[in-house]
């Protein structure tokens, strides 16, 4: 498939913010009661309340997803709960507290990818690969790229994660991925500030084309790291995969190894807790399934949020624990109260993209909140949010469009389909216009209009035919 | 402290007040800032707002507010406050009639207003200025953000249009009460004489200095430079619009082109610095891309040069800038359409 090029342009840098985690690494008890989530319009349950369960037992199943427990056990409780406007089945089961030592071995016969997939398969490993099986798409995908980004506010830190990984992961990784995607050239693109870490931690990366990202948030997303590995602009019907890029995060290829080597499916996942009112900032190994309050102590007026400040989601402290998506736990303080003339202060923890604080000239630690530090106003065309978008359009004037209600083909045309929904255009916005949210609202309602972007797309190719 | 907090609070959310409750809601704006926090991600917002924001531009106009005091005395403050009360009452009365809180921009345009007049302009052809201004260059386009023109430029316009023997032939000379029709602009025009540089970047000339704000040049360029840098204007604007002319009228006199004065003449004259920095750069009123920013910025350079040297004009810059203001829709488009070109496959 043939892609235009480009490079990544706009992001931004979050600098020394108050609550980022140490390197150090905690490693938590298995817990006595695990919880496992999977979505009811998905699929339907496996067990039954009081059933015996195995490691690595699937728990639910739906038409592309299997749920599987890391826990040894008793299903003690099946309920639904609705989090984030959608049912979940949560699964309660309480543990033996046992370590992983009978879980079963199966490691895969050979290298070949067939027998890779086959062990994947059974390791209930296809979810991380984002695909249905890896066979169907051996010859069109030409680059892999394993990552891991560094970014956003809050993240799980290289350093850490790297320490806890085996030494020959990398290497063995580029095998697997060899035999997968034998077109395929392999990088390894991580933060530039970390290359150096990466080549002290002892894993052999002569297969990878190695890659600094440019330390700016969103480096870590789907089309900002093909565009700055691969110069290449995804577009934006497709997903990278159809497009010939297999995206993967270092966190998961360590899994895919070990599935690899062993059979077993991922027990442990490395979190980091962090965030101005996470009481001790640091990274955790933790078993999958392990419920929020086991983790930390949850307190009132904080908000959890998993993954990014930016762009991830709100975390139920009811209804959340460790999956193998969870990188992050981010806990922030539910915006203080007014303060008394905030804009006159001279800011010494306020982080702004334009250095209008003292923040921005101390080497200090700034503050991250909910507040929105500001009332809402017109929109002044200071184009901060053109500036630091990563695809390179214009949010001020498409959010005028769609605010007026002027859903039309001019949207696709100024390529409002580019967007990735990375929220920093809201974040940016000093009349504190919710950018981001009105283009996503923009983006559906083209779709309801019937202006999807395969269906313009076609009407060109008809055009020009 | 709290009780006037209660009450503001209970004001704005006052539904017998209709739209009056608007100025209550502002004010509380103003001293307590908000408590509102998101809702979804993003779950952080940028610490920059509006009010701080203008603050800044109010910062960078201080050194030009304070030199104008400084050479024609206490008299300018009264009508820096004339201009912000005389607007501020449109701005009020529209923010009930829309029941909108009241935008800050207006503490910008009342202090840019005053600063490009004649300092013997009087009292109430400030307030007709202003109020002109504030309605047909803002409010009749549906308020801040949605206006095709620098509201103070548009009530300059018509003041001197209106009154043009006050606001084109009578200035003060810096430091005396002495009125005379010579300008460093309008010496050139007429005579041919240039003046010093360092008296005209200091602002004390021995003729008429122009209007309160553009003498100390010192203080502007000092007041842009620390907009640039704490990117609340885009340094664009000001360096293509100063490079323009600089470039413009030293390729002019390659040609000998005597009507057009010498570079450092152009740049340190009249209210091209002031325009520049604190009147082209308006946000709302520039182009909505970099690229538009710094075509923009040239047109008005050479229109500029043009309008001194060739009209019957000393000074060009408002009309420069108010002219490429109407351009911008223009100019944008063309620079969308380049930018969003159709991918050939």
């Amino acid at each position: 498939m043939c892609l235009s090029k480009t490079k990544f342009r706009g992001g931004y840098a979050f600098r020394r913010f108050k609550g980022n985690p140490g390197i150090q690494v905690v490693q938590h008890p298995i817990p006595a009661k695990g919880l496992f989530l999977f979505k009811k319009k998905d699929g339907k349950c496996l067990v039954k309340i009081g059933q015996e369960i195995e490691m690595g037992q699937g728990l639910a199943e739906g038409k592309v997803s299997r749920l599987y427990s890391s826990l040894k056990g008793r299903v003690s409780e099946i309920k639904f709960a609705k989090i984030n406007c959608e049912e979940f089945y949560c699964f309660y089961i309480e543990s033996d507290k046992r370590g992983s030592e009978n879980y079963r071995i199966n490691r895969a016969k050979d290298l070949s990818s067939s027998a890779i997939e086959e062990c994947l398969e059974a390791a209930h490993l296809m979810k991380i690969s984002r695909m249905k099986s890896f066979l169907a798409q051996a010859d069109s995908v030409g680059s892999v790229i394993l990552h891991h980004g560094e970014a956003d506010v809050f993240c799980l830190k290289l350093e850490s994660l790297i320490s806890h990984i085996p030494k020959e992961t990398l290497d063995r990784g580029a095998k697997i991925m060899e035999s997968l995607f034998p077109n395929a050239r392999l990088y390894l693109a991580v933060d530039k500030r970390k290359i150096r870490v990466l080549r002290l931690s002892g894993q052999d990366t002569s297969a990878y084309i190695l890659k600094g990202l440019s330390a700016k948030y969103p480096q870590a997303m789907d089309a900002p790291l093909a565009a700055s590995v691969l110069g290449v602009k995804l577009n934006d019907i497709n997903t990278a995969l159809d497009q010939g890029i297999f995206i993967i995060t270092l966190q998961d290829m360590a899994a895919m190894v070990q599935a690899v080597e062993t059979g077993q499916y991922p027990l442990n996942r490395m979190i980091a807790l962090a965030g101005p009112a996470m009481d001790n900032p640091c990274h955790a190994l933790v078993r999958i399934g392990t419920p929020l309050s086991d983790i930390i102590d949850i307190k009132e007026g904080v908000r959890y949020i998993e993954n990014s400040l930016l762009s991830g989601n709100q975390i139920d402290p009811a209804h959340f624990s460790v999956s193998l998506q969870t990188e992050c736990i981010i806990a922030v303080p539910e915006g203080p109260e007014s303060e008394f003339l905030s804009f006159a202060r001279p800011g010494l923890v306020k982080d702004s993209i334009v250095p209008v604080f003292m923040a921005s000239f101390l080497p200090v630690s700034k503050q991250a909140e909910t507040n929105i530090h500001g009332e809402h106003r017109a929109c002044l065309n200071c184009g901060y949010c053109s500036d630091v978008c990563p695809a390179g359009i214009l949010p001020q004037m498409l959010h005028r469009y769609i605010e007026r209600g002027m859903i039309t083909e001019n949207l696709v045309h100024y390529r409002i389909y580019d967007c990735i929904e990375c929220g920093l255009c809201s974040y940016v916005c000093p009349s504190k216009i919710d950018l981001a949210f009105i283009l996503s609202k923009g983006k559906s309602l083209l779709k309801e209009e019937a202006l999807a972007p395969e269906k313009i797309l076609n009407q060109g190719a008809e055009k020009q035919k | 402290m709290k009780a006037i907090k209660n009450f503001l609070k209970q004001m704005a959310h006052n539904k017998a007040l209709g739209g009056f409750g608007a100025p209550f809601e502002t004010m509380y704006g103003i001293l307590f800032g908000t408590s509102e926090v998101t809702l979804k991600a993003p779950h952080i917002r940028d610490n920059i707002e509006i009010k701080r924001f203008m603050s800044c531009a109010i910062i960078a106009l201080l050194p030009s507010l304070a030199a104008s005091i400084y050479y024609f005395g206490w008299h300018m403050l009264f009508l820096v406050a004339v201009a912000y009360v005389s607007g501020g009452i449109v701005e009020v009365i529209f923010a009930i009639v829309r029941k909108r809180e009241i935008e800050e921009g207006f503490l910008v345009t009342g202090m840019i207003f005053p600063l490009v007049l004649p300092p013997t302009t009087p009292w109430w052809v400030v307030v007709i200025g202003m109020v002109f201004g504030v309605f047909f260059g803002k409010e009749v386009f549906g308020g801040t953000g949605r206006n095709i023109f620098n509201p103070a430029l548009v009530g300059r316009l018509f003041i001197t249009i209106a009154f043009p023997q006050m606001l084109s032939s009578s200035w003060q000379v810096p430091l005396s009460d002495v009125i005379t029709s010579a300008t460093p602009l309008s010496v050139y025009k007429t005579q041919g004489v240039l003046q010093d540089p360092l008296m005209m970047l200091l602002g004390n000339s021995q003729i008429g200095g122009g209007c309160m704000g553009e003498t100390f040049r010192l203080g502007i360029i000092l007041g842009g430079v620390f907009l640039m840098i704490l990117k609340v204007s885009n340094f664009r604007t000001p360096l293509f619009y100063l490079g323009t002319v600089a470039l413009f009228s030293f390729t002019a006199n390659l040609f000998g082109i005597s009507a057009i004065a010498p570079p450092w003449f152009q740049l340190l004259s009249g209210g091209l610095l002031f325009g520049a920095m604190f009147m082209a750069t308006d946000p709302i009123t520039s182009p909505m891309t970099n690229p538009g920013k710094i075509i923009s910025a040239v047109v008005m350079g050479i229109l500029t040069v043009l309008i001194r040297a060739f009209s019957g004009y000393n000074e060009g810059v408002m009309f420069s800038i108010i002219l490429t203001n109407a351009l911008n829709p223009i100019i944008d488009s063309i620079v969308l359409a380049q930018k969003f070109k159709v991918r050939s496959k």
